[in-house]
């Protein structure tokens, strides 16, 4: 509260009734106050004006009191204040783009007026002090006027005041207790005065050294300024030799022998000057012991002594006998807050002298340790990145190339090979900070350059961890973590992605709670997410998991935390990838209440769940999840979304999270048994999150691409089933414009149409509710299936686009294919879908022309499938054969595909066991009829071998896939095949389980986990059917496989 | 026994006579008085320091600063370090329990004569043991002749049947005897171990199992691990030789077909242990690798988890240069050829005498 302290004084001086000493006082008082106030303010200007008022104070205050104790303060005070203000100049002169002759002028009269208000003239110890106006002979008088009360009550004559104590013996006069009493007082004073005196003196001798750092260097003034501060500090020295001041004395003259010898141009003079310093300065270097201001004033020492040294190149003295216990001072471990300039300066300067010494010795191997020493000296100080630091760098580049990496290895410590890689971790940044500018400035030359130096840095800073880490001791785990954690990090901006995620998983799942650990976590999570993008395409599903792992593994250990939250939306991403519901719902699970995106998380992965509640409805009984755990999934998916919707969202809207989700919320309305219109109609068309409203919002965003596509077929269905057919044909023609005009515009609305079949199809489905749907859902269904066939006969009838067409040919076609069990759609009105389908197909075909001619084969393809559905064989082999028996066209794998199928069906249903035999001995080994060829499933296999295994792309991927699936359906057929052939029974059982054999020993993977399983279920039934029901399945072909290993 | 008052000629105790008067008083032990470096029994729970003053192979007796002498049992031993050996020797012992027998070696070879000269019987017998156990295990990793190193390993037995290194170097002598085809006599051997204290006979068991794992009896193997694991020689030391019989069972599993057995057993280590125990770990996530290499569609997790060894347990070189050898051929499956090139370079100049380096170059 200096401020308060202002005004208070103010007070005390206006105020009448106050004592006349205590207003006298005040200006002295507020002098002290301003002086505080100074250092308080930012502004150098405001400051300046400051200490000027403080100044003026202190004048008022002296010409009222010029002696005393109060006036020794406030001279001193003066002297400081000016001292201070001289050196803020010659700070400021430093500065760059400042004028260093003007502002070291600027500086001159402030260090002029502390030495005249600090130093006293010569005096003799009988002189007289008349008037008082420097501090120095403010503290003489005084101590003068106690050493004669002393002197005149103990009765032994005027002593000196100036005189050192131990020199003037007294004689003891037995006096009386008041005497004694007031002389004990008076020593006391005597003594506090004595060490003013040295103060102040030390103060001068102070002043003149600054002043010379105003004074141009070698100049005569500047010569006499040292010589005269070097002169002072050289008698205090000799008064106080046994004293801290003394020894400090002997230091600064010591110093200054030293700052005049760097500046002498003639050698000789040079050297007797330097030596002088040498001289001076050598008791301080060998004070013994650790006590009170001992170390600092003996690395002062060292310091000036080593830099004097090196003036020299006094690198190989024979008589350095001492040099070894000064490096070990400099080596000494200083605590932080005790390291300053001179304890920065001892250890570079002592960096900088091992380096010259081992280079001056002829056996370079001898020099070994010294490098290792200066290594270590300058690192210590190039990372406080504070006096000496950018020297101490540049040492250890000239190091690095005169030391080996490895020179420094094996005698290195855990924390200096740290420091090192903490080191080239600073200076990659650096250099990354610089490639930013460098990009940002479009300069390809200085980003390349400044590329290239990060990565070496990063690539010293990760050796230098690797050679460090097996040195750390148990004591050093914690240190040890923070290790791992950088190089978890180090290795991740090198792009060593399963080495980043390795490292960051080890942190993350041993030490969750190691400082370092969280980044580590997000490391290893996000190296997983990279390389199950761009890793080997092989392995990029598992890369998936494992990242949905990390993610989880963040969310369990953090589960309040940001992080966890990001993890979450990761560990969606992975599990829906990876088609995984369970993952999905124990995600739900593990967001806490409190977490920050909760409802962002609960739009997702009901999003995603629902989904999967799709998808996983459509396998096949047996691979279908129970109706139970379905109807679990899609009620979770349905509360999180309702939550989620329910919280407002903090994107813009439209949210593309939130209306994705939406979505699914209204899909999963529109499917049920008592869906409410309102509902779903309030919700498509929400003024934020409404698909509908997105849709027709004119952002592109929702009128293009998969989102949009689905937000059109979704309402499409819905407008049609709720018969509100002018939104259905809006809904239809923004279809056809999200399809675009381009050639690929045809294939992609059909795709449209087909998905909102197949959604139409799993809608149909889950109203039949396997055998026991209500009358209701059968109601609904049939009301459904009018609306779709009153709005497709009318489309068409109306429209005669192929487009058009060919949507109402492939959703009759959906309509018929969703004929079985569980299906609403009876088997009678299947067919007559199929047959509506296969009705509009031909039309197509009848109608011909260019625009049908392109899409020939695949109509021809889609007859095949319906009159595969409807058993019309003979048919659908007509349009197989159609198709293969133009030699183009034969190696359509789709068609080949299809073909071998279509032939599996035929034997599956055929009646007659021989034709039945026929079919699946075609299907095996293929068929050709006329000019068509169709391969079957052993041909297709043969063909995908080698694209299979040549490579690890998508395209490659995919192959694998259909190989595994031909060499599934070669040993599926054969085992039918047997079944049907009666003699061959046995002969072909066995071919079966070769063929799973073969497979298996060719490539054990099989294609993965799933296609395993169903290698593994088939070769059990094969086993079972040659009498084997206890066989092992794939186990046992393991096993086979594991002893026939050399 | 190396009696406390018993003043041989030995240059410690020479020392030790002219303080004993000053000693006795203070029930100090003279060489703490004279500032002297104690001696350390590093237990698997932490140290007891003091004067060791005899050893047998079931403990070892130690006299602590307050003059009381505390009974270590063997199965708790980490490490015992003489205060007054040469560093080499610390160093040696060091890198052996490390693994790096090899480095152990080199270190023994730096002894010279007179550093032992003079030295007490302790220090002898224990510069001995380390030499015979450094020159056997180099043998059993490079798969080199065991001859000498059975002679050394012999020769030890023979002279120091009372030393605290007993069991640790009859096993080593079964290992060694199996390698050159001798199994019944391994046996033998392994069975000296099985008289000593639970521990014991849990590592005697996992010892046999190991030799008919070499002897790709995968399944008697398993059954020997089996009998190790049904002992329960309780404490931390008894679970630290459960865990390496659970991972040599592990090992089985693997070679048998049974990889998600396996890796479950595996995996399950790794979770109990303390991610410290480097040893352990870095032969629990070799054996997880090469579970996954084997299961044939997991090179991805088997890559991860020879990384794990390279990058955080690399300090054990058989560990290591199977790590290294493996790794070789994933980063070649994970298309970085650059990478496997790195690994082999490690390899091959960091263990060119091991299997590993010797199998990439056959």
């Amino acid at each position: 509260m200096p401020d308060v302290a202002i005004w208070v004084l103010d007070r005390i001086e206006s105020d009448p009734q106050a004592a006349a000493s205590l207003r006298a006082e005040v200006p002295f008082r507020r002098a002290t106050v301003l002086v505080v106030l100074s250092r308080l303010e930012a502004d150098p200007r405001k400051r300046g004006d400051l200490l000027d008022r403080a100044e003026r104070e202190i004048d008022r205050f002296l010409a009222t009191t010029p002696s005393g104790m109060l006036a020794i303060s406030a001279y001193t005070q003066k002297g400081n204040l000016l001292i201070e203000r001289g050196r803020s100049k010659l700070e400021q002169a430093k500065r760059p783009g400042e004028d260093p002759a003007k502002l070291k002028a600027e500086a001159m009269p402030s260090f002029d007026a502390a030495i005249k208000v600090l130093e006293g003239p010569q005096r003799k110890p009988g002189d007289t002090i008349e008037t008082v106006s420097n501090a120095e002979d403010a503290v003489l008088k005084e101590l003068r006027a106690v050493d004669a009360r002393i002197a005149a009550l103990q009765g032994d004559g005027e002593p000196d005041g100036d005189a050192d104590p131990k020199k003037t013996g007294r004689k003891q006069v037995r006096k009386s207790a008041a005497d004694q009493k007031e002389i004990l007082e008076l020593e006391e004073r005597q003594e506090s005065l004595r060490a003013q005196l040295l103060q102040t003196r030390l103060l001068v001798g102070g002043a003149y050294y600054e002043k010379s750092r105003a004074l141009p260097e070698g100049s005569s003034e500047w010569k006499a300024a040292l010589a005269t501060s070097a002169e002072n500090f050289r008698e205090l020295y000799e008064k106080y030799r046994s004293r801290g001041a003394g020894l400090f004395a002997r230091y600064y003259e010591g110093r200054n022998y030293a700052v005049l010898g760097f500046a002498e141009k003639n050698p000789d003079e040079r050297k007797k000057m330097i030596d002088k310093a040498l001289v001076t300065l050598s008791d301080l270097r060998s004070l013994g012991g650790d006590a009170g201001f001992v170390p600092v004033l003996r690395a002062k020492a060292i310091n000036t002594s080593l830099e004097c040294w090196l003036d020299a190149k006094a690198y190989e003295k024979k008589d350095f006998r001492d040099f070894d216990d000064l490096v070990k001072h400099a080596l000494a471990s200083v605590p932080a807050d005790k390291i300053d300039a001179d304890w920065l300066g001892l250890k570079y300067h002592a960096a900088l002298m091992l380096e010259r010494r081992a280079e001056a010795m002829a056996d370079a191997s001898r020099g070994r340790p010294m490098l290792q020493n200066a290594r270590r000296l300058a690192l210590e100080v190039a990372k406080l990145n504070r006096e000496h630091a950018a020297d101490a760098r540049m040492l250890l580049e000239r190091l690095g190339r005169s030391l080996p990496e490895d020179a420094a290895g094996s005698e290195t410590s855990f924390e200096s090979l740290m420091d090192l890689a903490r080191m080239s971790l600073t200076k990659m940044q650096s250099r990354q900070a610089e490639m930013k500018q460098a990009a940002a400035a479009n300069a390809a030359a200085e980003l390349e350059t400044a590329r290239v130096a990060a990565a070496a840095e990063r690539d010293k800073a990760l050796a230098a961890i690797r050679r460090a880490m097996p040195l750390a001791g148990e004591e050093d785990l914690e240190a040890l973590n923070q290790a791992r954690s950088i190089e978890a990090y180090l290795l991740y901006d090198a792009k060593r992605l399963y080495e980043a995620a390795a490292m960051g998983g080890f942190l993350a799942e041993g030490y969750p709670n190691a400082r370092g650990s969280r980044q580590s976590a997000r490391i290893a999570m996000a190296s997983w997410q990279q390389l199950a993008k761009d890793g080997p395409i092989a392995w990029r599903a598992a890369a998936k998991a494992r990242c949905g792992d990390a993610a989880a593994l963040i969310m369990r250990t953090w589960p309040n935390d940001a992080e966890a939250a990001e993890a979450a939306v990761v560990a969606i991403a992975a599990a829906t990838e990876s088609r995984d519901p369970k993952r999905l719902v124990e995600i739900l699970d593990m967001v806490p209440e409190s977490s920050p995106r909760r409802a962002e998380i609960g739009l997702r992965a009901g999003t995603a769940l629902w989904r999967e509640v799709l998808e996983k409805r459509r396998l096949e009984q047996g691979e279908r999840p129970a109706d139970e755990m379905l109807a679990d999934w899609k009620n979770l998916a349905s509360r999180a979304i309702d939550l989620g919707l329910a919280v407002p969202s903090t994107a813009a809207p439209p949210d593309k999270v939130a209306v994705a989700a939406a979505l699914a919320r209204c899909q999963m309305e529109i499917e049920k048994k008592d869906s409410d219109n309102r509902f779903v109609d309030a919700l498509l068309t929400h003024p934020t999150h409404g698909p509908w409203t997105a849709a027709v919002g004119g952002d592109p965003a929702f009128s293009t691409g998969p989102l949009a596509e689905s937000i059109l077929t979704v309402a499409l269905r819905y407008f049609i089933q709720s018969d509100q057919l002018d939104k259905a044909q809006q809904a239809m023609d923004r279809l056809e414009a999200a399809a675009g005009n381009g050639e690929e515009a045809s294939a992609r609305l059909t795709a449209m149409y087909l998905s909102m079949g197949r959604d139409l199809q799993s809608q149909l489905e889950a109203l039949g509710g396997g055998q026991s749907g209500s009358p209701e859902a059968a109601g609904k269904a049939a009301s459904i299936l009018a609306g779709f066939e009153k709005f497709l006969d009318g489309v068409a009838k109306r429209d005669r686009k192929v487009s058009s067409q060919i949507w109402v040919a492939t959703t009759y076609l959906s309509l018929g294919s969703a004929a079985g069990s569980g299906s609403p759609v009876p088997r009678a009105k299947a067919e007559g879908y199929l047959s509506k389908a296969a009705e509009a197909y031909e039309g197509l075909l009848r109608q011909g022309g260019e625009e049908i001619g392109k899409f020939e084969p695949s109509i021809r393809l889609k007859l095949a499938s319906v009159y595969r559905e409807l058993g019309r064989w003979e048919d659908a082999q007509g349009h197989i054969d159609w198709i293969l028996s133009d030699p183009r066209r034969q190696n359509s794998l789709d068609a080949q595909i299809q073909a071998a199928e279509l032939l599996q069906a035929a034997g599956e249903r055929a009646a007659d066991k021989a034709a039945a035999e026929q079919y699946f001995r075609q299907a095996i080994a293929g068929r050709t009829a006329g000019s068509s060829v169709i391969w079957g499933w052993g041909g297709i296999g043969n063909k995908l071998a080698r694209q299979t295994f040549s490579g690890a792309d998508e395209k490659s991927q995919e192959a694998r896939s259909k190989f595994f699936m031909a060499r599934l359906n070669v040993a599926k057929c054969r085992l039918m095949r047997a079944e049907a052939s009666g003699q061959e029974r046995d002969k072909l059982l066995q071919m079966a389980a070769n063929d799973v054999a073969i497979t298996y020993r060719l490539y054990p993977d099989l294609g993965g986990p799933e296609m395993s399983k169903r290698f593994d279920t088939l070769l059990k039934e094969i086993e079972k059917r040659r009498g084997n029901p206890a066989s092992g399945g794939l186990a046992d072909l393991q096993r086979q496989a594991a002893g026939a290993t050399p | 026994m190396r009696g406390k008052f018993v003043l041989g000629s030995n240059r410690r105790w020479a020392i030790g006579r002219v303080l004993m008067a000053m000693a006795a008083a203070a029930l100090v032990a003279p060489g703490m008085l004279l500032g002297q470096v104690p001696d350390r029994v590093i237990t698997v729970d932490g140290s007891v320091t003091g004067k060791v003053v005899s050893v047998s192979p079931n403990d070892v007796d130690i006299e602590e600063r307050d003059g009381e002498t505390k009974k270590v049992s063997i199965e708790r031993i980490r490490e015992v370090q003489f205060g007054d050996e040469p560093q080499p020797l610390r160093s040696a012992r060091s890198m052996l329990a490390r693994g790096r027998a090899a480095d152990a070696l080199e270190q023994i070879g730096e002894i010279e004569a007179a550093e032992l000269e003079g030295a007490e019987q302790l220090l002898l017998e224990d510069f001995a043991f380390l030499k015979a156990a450094a020159t056997a295990r180099v043998a059993l990793a490079s798969g080199a002749d065991p001859k000498e190193a059975g002679r050394l390993v012999s020769d030890f037995l023979a002279r120091h049947p009372k030393s605290h290194h007993f069991y640790e170097v009859q096993e080593l002598y079964g290992n060694l005897l199996a390698r050159a085809g001798s199994p019944e006599k391994a046996i033998a051997a392994y069975s000296q171990l099985a008289a000593g204290p639970l521990a014991m006979k849990v590592r005697a068991a996992a010892a046999k199992a190991g030799m008919l794992f070499d002897q790709k009896k995968f399944e008697e193997a398993i059954r020997e691990y089996d009998l190790a694991l049904g002992i329960d020689p309780g404490g931390d030391a008894g679970s630290v030789q459960r865990r390496a019989a659970e991972l040599g069972k592990a090992r089985c599993l693997s070679q048998l077909g049974r990889n998600d057995a396996a890796i479950d057993l595996v995996r399950s280590i790794i979770r109990q242990a303390d991610p410290e125990e480097k040893e352990l770990l870095s032969r629990a996530y070799t054996v997880l690798g090469a579970a996954y290499r084997a299961a044939g569609d997991r090179d991805q997790d088997a890559l991860i988890s020879y990384l794990t060894v390279d990058l955080v347990y690399n300090s054990f070189p058989d560990s290591h240069a199977e790590a290294l050898y493996n790794l070789g051929e994933l980063w070649e499956k994970a298309s970085n050829p650059e990478r496997a090139r790195e690994a082999r370079k490690v390899l091959e100049e960091g263990y060119p005498a091991s299997v590993w380096a010797k199998k990439k170059a056959g």
